[in-house]
């Protein structure tokens, strides 16, 4: 991360959204539920202009009603970074943590969201508070995550935090890859027997972003709805695949699953993957290229040279 | 089989193709004449004009399609049916032939208000391949049996070109009948085309069909009724007189699966036809 | 009415739930492997589990399984046969929420509508036992006495006592003494009598607890929320505001309604394997995009506004207005599911305390 000025969140909020430097600004609030916090999305006033809106009162209040609801904290567990799909046309101020300015960096090299109307206020983060677990236990994905310290950053809310050593492959994937490929299969039917298909997984992921999604094809239709497990293993399978290489690994699928169905299991397994193959880790690096969304004449497979 | 498909509402009487007309030139609009395998079936399927029913393709899936024969074609039903890119069911049934086993729920919703026309003029205002239900209804207020029953019948019909009328023959035979009186109309100049040329709503104003003791049915794309339902209020049509016919994305076709609702109202067993004046009460989600 | 009371010990629970099981389907609240309740098919008697009080998974699936055979097929050139499913089998219905209880008559009210009922369901619901079970923070206070109900269960802010007992068959009311009072209601609760009759009539002292326990419930129930207040509200918003706002935070996926008790709208696939296949009905929700969408692309609710507005109105406008019944029972299982934490009490709060327009 490059030195960026470390400010204060509601003072730049309230500053952003004053000065229209933003129309959208989003962050998080503290939720109606005990131990978590909801997204903010504060607006100026919606189609009026910066002038129209200081001399509306009633608007200016609450403005800043909204950003004096702003927090940030170990609670804070969405990655909003899915918000800015909603927002594509406009001027956007998002409060990131560090594995969500990852997906600000895929999304930035899949040129999705436009720089130059992006404000990304940078949280560093120790982990968040695993919620399903009494007590104060972070999430494994916070355990285990190499960047405690948003990549990408236009202001810094708060210190740098230090970064503790990580392993290069997590435990459970390790343990899964020793399995002997029937035990494997076992607990991939059984994992994917959870699943009601609700698709929390996917909308809540930044780098779902297709407009017709394989899973709501008609013709062909790739998948079914139904209970039987098949339907949902090929839902995962093939959005697996699709985020092969784009995964940045932060979680939002697994805090966001209704049914506690263990996605991180596969998608650390398919990112150590594509680490190990291409020495790529999504979400890193601005300029990079995600080695499975481009080509090369000297590709060493025949079949694409 | 027969007493199973009508006490479970979700198993289709079996029927099969027995004649398939190309409607247009572009050729992705095509009638399907439909007769039941056990002749017991169609007495049960009991409709009116405007009513609709599901087309059912085992392994492809049901669409929802108004019916565009009379009730007094006693021997089959007809169904004219798009064909759309995306569209499983209605792409599958292009690409069959007479012969073809399929299936057939219904009757469904609601249909034209037959009992309120009669003694009445009839104002029918269509456009494109919207027309379907509407020349069932032509047809059955000119059987022999009913024409009597209602006054003057006016019709006002049009396409994009020659080549998008649907029911041509018929409504070319229909032109030359005394006891109707029919306007078609192009879009633009066509070669060979001795009609109209013009836009429905345009040819309503010219055409001026008289709002008193009338009732008007009509039907057609969004843009068609956009322009043509001012036209019919300057002319002083009621919109409590005036009715419409909506299409939804439908399933179980019976009120019960929940997604073809405007507002409060459901399509599919509400409608699918309902006069301006309850449209008007309606959101605009459609 | 209350025909009969048996008394169960909580020991002894097992040995009820086993005798259920006899020929007879049964879905209870238990753990799965994470630890998470659930309504699931029975197979040990043990798994039952009385600690559970709103289960993650609601007891729809008994009645609208998630995916239900409409009926099979078999296609040959030429030729097609239509087999209806096998019927239903008996099925008890094990441990409801009083909340969950209600949805059922949600589920009663729309699907036995005309001019249209829905066979496949009103058999389904034919062979169905409810057993439903109390709940209250007035209970005895054994080890195994009732958990304190979620703070995200607002059923009695809807007007519905987690101890009543009606439209059940029977219902388990938690006694001192790790002990359980079965009480019977209808033929369908003393057709149970093989698996309860070994277990003793309650004596007076019980039934006075019971009653007590009851009082006390009721007197809990103080609904705050106007809910007619809320349906007028709805009717003249439709084009407001309010909606570009609750929308937002949305993400449209389906676990409010995929996981909600009283969501019962539904898709009809096509499950095909070779030249055999079947036509199934699977949960649908209108949160989903295609839900609504045409043929021929277009669709009439384009943005996730219109999809939370259609789930708000639904439930809380045209339900009531077409069956006199709102489609929420307050059972909280959309606040706890939802990834984005939307809160369906604050959004009820909101439109019920939007201005009267004169």
């Amino acid at each position: 991360m490059t030195a960026c000025k470390q400010v204060d969140l509601k003072t730049l909020a309230r500053e952003l959204l004053a000065t229209g430097k933003v129309e959208v600004f989003i962050g998080y609030q503290v939720a109606t539920q005990p131990l978590m916090a909801a997204p903010l999305i504060i607006h100026t006033a919606l189609g009026a202009s910066h002038a129209q809106q200081a001399s509306n009162p009633d608007a200016e209040r609450d403005l800043a009603r909204k950003v004096d609801a702003l927090i940030f904290d170990d609670r804070c567990e969405m990655n909003l970074v899915n918000y800015l799909h909603k927002f594509k046309d406009r001027k956007v101020a998002i409060v990131v943590k560090g594995c969500d300015s990852r997906s600000v960096v895929g999304l930035l090299q899949e040129k999705q969201v436009d720089r130059k109307k992006l404000i990304i206020i940078g949280a560093p983060c120790r982990g968040i508070i695993d919620r399903r677990q009494a007590g104060s236990e972070i999430y494994t994905a916070c355990r285990e995550c190499p960047v405690h310290n948003p990549v990408i950053a236009d202001y810094v809310i708060g210190a740098p935090v230090p970064q503790p050593e990580t392993p290069e492959l997590s435990p459970e994937v390790e343990a899964l890859r020793k399995l002997p490929a029937e035990q494997r299969w076992e607990r991939f039917h059984k994992e994917m027997s959870k699943c009601i298909l609700c698709y929390a997984c996917r909308n809540l992921c930044p780098a779902c972003y297709c407009k017709t999604c394989f899973a709501d094809a008609s013709k062909p239709k790739w998948v079914g709805r139904t209970d039987d497990p098949s339907d949902a293993m090929m839902f995962h399978l093939q959005r697996l695949m699709h985020l092969g290489g784009r995964c940045t690994g932060c979680g939002a699928c697994v805090r966001g699953c209704p049914m506690q169905v263990d996605l991180r299991l596969y998608n650390d397994h398919l990112r150590s993957h594509v680490k190990q193959e291409y020495g790529f880790m999504a979400g890193m690096d601005e300029v990079a290229q995600p080695p499975l969304a481009m080509y090369g004449t000297d590709d060493c497979n025949e079949f694409i040279r | 089989m027969t007493s199973q498909g009508k006490a479970n509402p979700y198993i289709p009487y079996p029927v099969t193709i027995d004649r398939v007309v190309v409607e247009n030139e572009a050729r992705d609009i095509k009638t399907f004449r439909l007769v039941f395998q056990n002749p017991e079936d169609r007495k049960c399927f009991d409709f009116r004009v405007g009513q609709f029913a599901e087309l059912s393709l085992l392994g492809f899936g049901e669409s929802p399609i108004g019916i565009a024969s009379s009730p007094l074609d006693r021997d089959y039903v007809e169904f004219t049916v798009k064909q759309y890119p995306t569209g499983v069911v209605t792409t599958e049934l292009h690409n069959s032939e007479p012969g073809r086993p399929m299936g057939l729920r219904g009757p469904m919703g609601n249909g034209y208000p037959i009992e309120k026309m009669a003694g009445k003029n009839i104002v029918i205002i269509s456009g494109g391949f919207a027309v379907t239900t509407l020349r069932a209804t032509i047809r059955y207020l000119l059987h022999p049996d009913i024409r009597s029953s209602v006054k003057n019948i006016t019709v006002i019909y049009g396409a994009r070109s020659p080549g998008e009328l649907c029911y041509k023959e018929e409504f070319t035979a229909w032109s030359k009948r005394k006891d109707i009186a029919v306007t078609l109309t192009v879009d633009n100049e066509a070669a060979g085309w001795k009609g109209r040329v013009g836009f429905v709503p345009a040819v309503v104003a010219d055409v001026k069909p008289a709002p008193l003791d009338a009732v008007c049915l009509i039907c057609g794309p969004p843009v068609m009724l956009k322009y043509t339902i001012p036209e019919l209020t300057k002319l002083g049509f009621k919109p409590g007189d005036t009715y419409l016919s909506f299409e939804m994305r439908m399933k179980c076709g019976i009120g019960k699966c929940g997604r073809c609702n405007i507002g409060p109202k459901y399509v599919c067993i509400d409608g699918p036809v309902f006069s301006l004046a309850e449209v008007s009460a309606l959101p605009a989600e459609y | 009415m209350t025909r009969e009371i048996r008394i169960i010990p909580l020991t002894e629970m097992p040995a009820f739930v086993g005798a259920l099981m006899q020929g007879r389907k049964v879905l209870a609240p238990t753990r799965n492997d994470d630890g998470l309740c659930v309504f699931a098919w029975l197979t040990a008697p043990e798994q039952a589990d009385w600690t559970c009080e709103i289960p993650r998974v609601p007891p729809k699936q008994a009645l609208l399984p998630r995916t239900e055979v409409l009926f099979r097929y078999h296609r040959e050139k030429g030729k097609e046969t239509v087999s209806p499913p096998p019927p239903p089998e008996p099925q008890v219905v094990l441990g409801l929420h009083p909340c969950d209880v209600q949805a059922i008559k949600v589920f009663d009210t729309v699907f036995s509508a005309e001019p249209s009922p829905d066979q496949p369901y009103l058999e389904r619901r034919a062979m169905t036992t409810l057993i439903g079970r109390g709940f209250s923070e007035d209970g005895p206070s054994t080890p195994e006495r009732l958990r304190r109900p979620s703070p995200l269960v607002f059923c009695r802010e809807l007007g519905i006592d987690p101890m009543d007992n009606r439209d059940c068959d029977a219902f388990l009311v938690p006694l001192a003494a790790s002990r359980m009072a079965l009480e019977i209601m209808t033929d369908k609760g003393t057709a149970l009598k093989p698996a309860y009759e070994r277990f003793p009539p309650a004596v007076a002292e019980d039934r006075a607890a019971i009653a007590e326990a009851r009082k006390l419930s009721q007197a809990r129930i103080t609904p705050p929320l106007d809910m007619a207040a809320i349906q007028r509200n709805l009717e003249t918003i439709f084009n407001s505001d309010l909606w570009n706002r609750i929308h937002e935070p949305c993400v449209g996926c389906g676990a409010c309604a995929f996981l909600c008790p009283t969501c019962h709208c539904f898709d009809i696939q096509e499950e095909t394997q070779g030249l055999d296949g079947a036509r199934v009905r699977v949960w649908d929700t209108c949160q989903f995009d295609l839900f609504t969408r045409h043929a021929s692309g277009h669709n009439p609710r384009t943005s996730q506004k219109e999809r939370s507005r259609q789930r708000i109105m639904h439930k809380f406008s045209y339900g009531v207005g077409r069956f006199h019944i709102p489609f929420c029972v307050g059972c909280g299982r959309c606040i706890a599911a939802c990834p984005a934490h939307n809160d369906v009490r604050q959004i009820l709060k909101e439109i019920h305390d939007l201005p009267r327009k004169s």
